[in-house]
């Protein structure tokens, strides 16, 4: 076993202040394996394996009503659209915690304890599920999923955060790959292995029991994470101690008032943003049912084919991202992804072609969509913006979940799936359009965000040298007359004009730039 | 078949249903609007065909439908086997019931005058209905199912004159009880139609002159099985013995007026001869489980396949319907027979809700199938037009503006003080 002298990493590996060696707290026992030295990788990964697992419940649990669509319906007899709620109700509290999700984390309760009280909600959320599934009570169905959105989208936030600050500068981008495709894992597993577990109950019981004996496995999933969440609260207290780190926050400021700021282009990456994923994510939640009708396939054949949107996604963003990455080009990106889902709904809509193949094309694009889009949000948002321009985005886009949700329901049982393919596909289009427009009003203004990695890197080092040019100039006595500076320095007429200009005052015709333009090139004589 | 060629004939498929679809909205007006009337118990003469016999009614219900050129004729009857004719007729032609013949259960009591008036007929008998044991929730009529078989020819039926509506041109045909509580029966509800239109409840089919609607309904039937389903015998009469009768499944993706159901089961008649189109029976493979009926209660109707075998068939043949009636000797005529049954597995049987309805259509020429709803076609080109014009007009502008700028640019390169 070793002992304390031989810690040979002294310096921390998490981040914070450098530790002065005569702080360091004695590690003995096994608190000095390699295992359980915060200073150590393997400590790290260990703690990783937790963080991942922290809301594998809850991507577990959150599709459960669409890989057991036809179970629900039937069992409690209800229409779509109140199936549909089921979805909706989870977006709702969206809407606002997204505001107020890192506020809440960072001032009210810290990551550690806000891990678990949001964790504890995606508990009792879906016990309340399975338990209003067994009572044939739907209203207790719907309130468990509203507690259960409550937990659901922060607890992202807390794991986001416990990844940051146990990986910042170190593989952080790996991390948060390993998270996303852990996500899908568990949304994979959900569509796939629900109905096994409803088919495994005898089919004499009640439909409502077998129910929920599928749902009481996503429990068991939840109280998982739960306990994930405590042991790396302990973990972290404790290494927080030993690395006497800074304490952990989301670092999430929001200023509503900069809502009043933003750019046209961030808006329309809002609208893009809205208009695109309630025409995706709804339609998980009603795809199998619409592809078993249609393409007369079984129910698992059905919940496989819509799970590989999740499958592909696991394996290509992280590809795609860096594709996005090397090329830019993002509103390039953005409408390829937009596109190729348009394609696959129209597939799905207007003809028999295999299902699997219009899946797989919308997995892709979605991807596509993903990598592309909201990065475009730091182009064009000043830093100490981008938590309020994100949360917005955000709670925009649980808005138009929240309502496209219902809608998407009332329309299948009212005038069916064509209808609701058709309705996915005007969102799409109303999505195009949008990337048109924003294409547009970029172009207008230079076109910043069309840009490919290249220009966007020499752009950068062209603005970098413009600024240490600027600084040299500042320390040097001013250099008039050398051919290296694009400043002229002005002349008293453009300084009067400048002035005049300023306080508003109506310039002669001929001052006008414009028009001296078109008089230069013959228009005007 | 190699890959290429499937991808090149379902590209043609994809083509011809995109055609077909159009075809469809433009021809949609095209039918003819017939002058439809109904009647009941036509020219009865005698107490038998007036009072209930033992408690049974005979009942006997003609629609005609007259157009320019020719009449089409519905007869429904539940005496004997619940029987549907139809009947493309000269539009001379008269109906003509002989009620002592029909209630000597003799041949021929039914006929159109003069001879040679009928162009073309077909029709249908409900045979058997089959309830089976569903042991292994399959939904699926086996060889190996448990089965108790009800003749139609043995249901008493109440009086249909008391469920006529002479302006919808409809009317009920209910069996007597066959429940221990009395309100458990068999319904068949029937309907003619003026001109083309479509049914306000789902499944909401598209009908038109040439068809008459039925819908079949078991409402509270006592079970002798934990796990009862109940299945249809029909019995396809085509008037020609040379000419086939046909099973075919269509698809549309067009399910906006019948939720989630994308196919058609079509048993189609051939023509006999030039001048007629032959006939059809078709329904959408749904069948509701509750009497307000939504996507959610709409359960499968599962088909077992046409059986042309005759022989086997002449051991369940009714003895009588009017189908007898109007052709004499079935046995001389092109008869096939399908099984048709109700639910999906886990649907928790008949008993869940005691209630099952099958809806579809008899008529003369091809069924009338869905087609694109103009909404749809406008949404579609709306939405994919206006982004289309933008990317145009815009993209045009933009390299306009481009190109004014570059020389603009120049200007201002001159004088870039101002501002």
């Amino acid at each position: 076993m070793a002992k304390e002298n031989d810690i040979s990493e002294t310096a921390p590996l998490l981040s914070g202040r450098p530790i002065e060696s005569e702080d360091e707290e004695n590690l003995t026992g096994c608190g000095a394996t390699a295992a359980c030295n915060p200073h150590r990788a393997l400590h790290r990964y260990i703690a990783l394996f937790f963080i991942c697992l922290l809301s594998f419940g809850s991507y577990f649990c959150y599709d459960n009503p669409a890989a057991l669509q036809s179970q629900i319906k039937q069992a409690l007899s209800i229409d779509t659209q109140r199936f549909m709620v089921l979805y909706s109700i989870y977006s709702w509290p969206n809407v606002v915690l997204c505001f107020f999700g890192g506020f809440l984390i960072d001032r009210v309760f810290g990551v550690r304890l806000g891990t678990l009280i949001f964790s504890s909600f995606l508990v009792v959320g879906q016990s309340l599920f399975a338990l209003g599934a067994l009572l044939d009570l739907y209203i207790l169905m719907v309130v468990g999923r509203f507690v259960f959105g409550l937990g659901g989208e922060n607890l992202a936030v807390c794991q986001s955060t416990y990844s940051v600050f146990w990986f910042k500068n170190k593989e952080i981008n790996f991390v948060f790959g390993l998270q996303l495709s852990l996500s899908r894992i568990g949304s994979t597993l959900n569509m796939n292995l629900e109905p096994i577990i409803y088919n495994a109950f005898s089919k004499t019981s009640p439909a409502t029991f077998r129910l929920s004996m599928a749902l009481w496995f996503g429990l068991f999933l939840c109280v998982f994470s739960l306990l994930c969440g405590v042991i790396l609260g302990l973990m972290d207290k404790r290494a927080a101690r030993i690395l006497k780190r800074d304490s952990m926050e989301t670092g999430e400021v929001i200023h509503f008032r900069d809502i009043l700021d933003f750019p046209v282009s961030l808006w329309l990456i809002f609208f893009i943003c809205v208009t695109y994923y309630v025409a995706v994510f709804p339609f998980i939640g009603l795809g199998p049912a619409f592809i078993a009708d249609k393409f007369n396939t079984s129910i698992a054949y059905a919940n496989f084919v819509t799970s590989l949107v999740f499958i592909i996604s696991a394996v290509a963003s992280p590809l795609i991202g860096v594709v996005v990455d090397y090329t830019g080009k993002n509103v390039f990106w953005v409408s390829l992804g937009v596109v190729m889902t348009l394609a696959s709904h129209m597939l799905l809509a207007f003809t028999f072609a295999p299902p699997l193949l219009a899946m797989c094309i919308m997995g892709v694009a979605y991807s596509v969509l993903a990598c592309a889009l909201w990065p475009m949000v730091a182009f064009v948002t000043p830093e100490n913006q981008l938590g309020t321009a994100y949360g917005c985005m955000q709670s925009l886009q649980n808005l138009g979940l929240a309502v496209v949700t219902i809608i998407a329901g009332g329309l299948v049982d009212s005038s069916g799936y064509l209808m609701l393919e058709v309705f996915f596909c005007a969102w799409l289009c109303g999505a195009l359009l949008c990337t048109t427009l924003l294409y547009l009003n970029d172009a207008a203004k230079g076109g910043n965000l069309n840009k490919s990695t290249k220009e966007r890197n020499r752009d950068k080092k062209i603005a970098e040298a413009q600024a240490e040019k600027e600084r040299l100039q500042k320390e040097l006595p001013v250099n008039y007359g050398t051919d290296d500076s694009h400043i002229t320095p002005k002349s008293a007429f453009q300084l009067r004009n400048r002035y005049l200009s300023k306080i508003g005052a109506k310039l002669p015709q001929s001052y006008n730039p414009n028009t001296l333009a078109l008089a230069r090139h013959g228009f005007l004589q | 078949m190699s890959g290429s060629r499937r991808i090149l004939g379902q590209g043609l498929v994809l083509g011809t249903v995109v055609l077909l679809h159009f075809g469809q909205l433009v021809k949609g007006t095209e039918d003819l609007t017939r002058n439809v009337s109904s009647t009941f118990n036509e020219g009865c003469n005698i107490p038998f065909c007036k009072n209930s016999n033992n408690g049974s009614f005979v009942n006997v219900f003609h629609i005609s439908a007259r157009g320019q050129n020719d009449t089409i004729h519905f007869v429904w009857s539940s005496y004997g086997a619940l029987t549907g004719l139809v009947a493309q007729t000269k539009n001379t032609a008269v109906f003509r019931i002989d009620w002592e013949k029909v209630k000597n259960r003799s041949l021929n009591a039914i006929s159109f005058e003069p001879k040679g008036a009928v162009l073309f007929s077909s029709g249908v008998i409900f045979s058997r209905l089959i309830e089976f044991d569903d042991v292994s929730d399959t939904a699926k009529l086996t060889p190996a199912s448990k089965i108790k078989v009800k003749s139609f020819e043995d249901l008493q039926w109440n009086n249909f004159n008391m469920t006529v509506s002479k302006t919808k041109h409809s009317g009920v045909f209910n069996s007597s009880s066959l429940a221990k509580g009395g309100n458990g029966f068999i319904s068949l509800m029937v309907q003619g139609f003026q001109d083309n239109g479509r049914g306000k409840v789902l499944p909401q089919l598209l009908h038109t002159s040439n068809s008459s609607y039925f819908e079949f309904a078991l409402k509270n039937i006592s079970t002798h099985f934990n796990n009862s389903r109940f299945a249809l015998e029909l019995v396809f009469v085509h008037q020609d013995k040379k000419n086939k009768t046909s099973f075919s499944i269509s698809r549309s993706i067009a399910d906006q007026y019948t939720p989630a159901v994308f196919y058609v089961d079509n048993v189609k008649f051939t023509p006999s001869s030039k001048d007629n189109l032959g006939g059809y029976v078709s329904w959408k493979p749904v069948t509701y489980t509750k009497e307000e009926r939504h996507l959610g209660n709409g359960k499968l109707v599962h088909q077992y396949g046409l059986k042309t075998n005759v022989t086997q068939l002449w051991d369940h043949l009714p003895l009588y319907s009017i189908a007898h009636a109007f052709w004499g000797d079935l046995k001389d005529l092109d008869i096939t027979s399908m099984n048709i049954s109700f639910g999906i597995d886990q649907d928790g049987f008949y008993k869940e809700t005691n209630y099952t309805v099958w809806c579809g259509l008899v008529g003369y020429g091809e069924a009338p199938l869905d087609g694109l709803s103009l909404l749809i076609i406008i949404v579609i080109s709306a939405s994919i037009g206006i982004p289309v014009v933008l990317i145009v007009f815009g993209g045009s502008f933009m390299s306009f503006r481009n190109l004014l700028r570059k020389k603009k640019g120049e200007a201002l390169l001159v004088d870039p003080g101002i501002n």
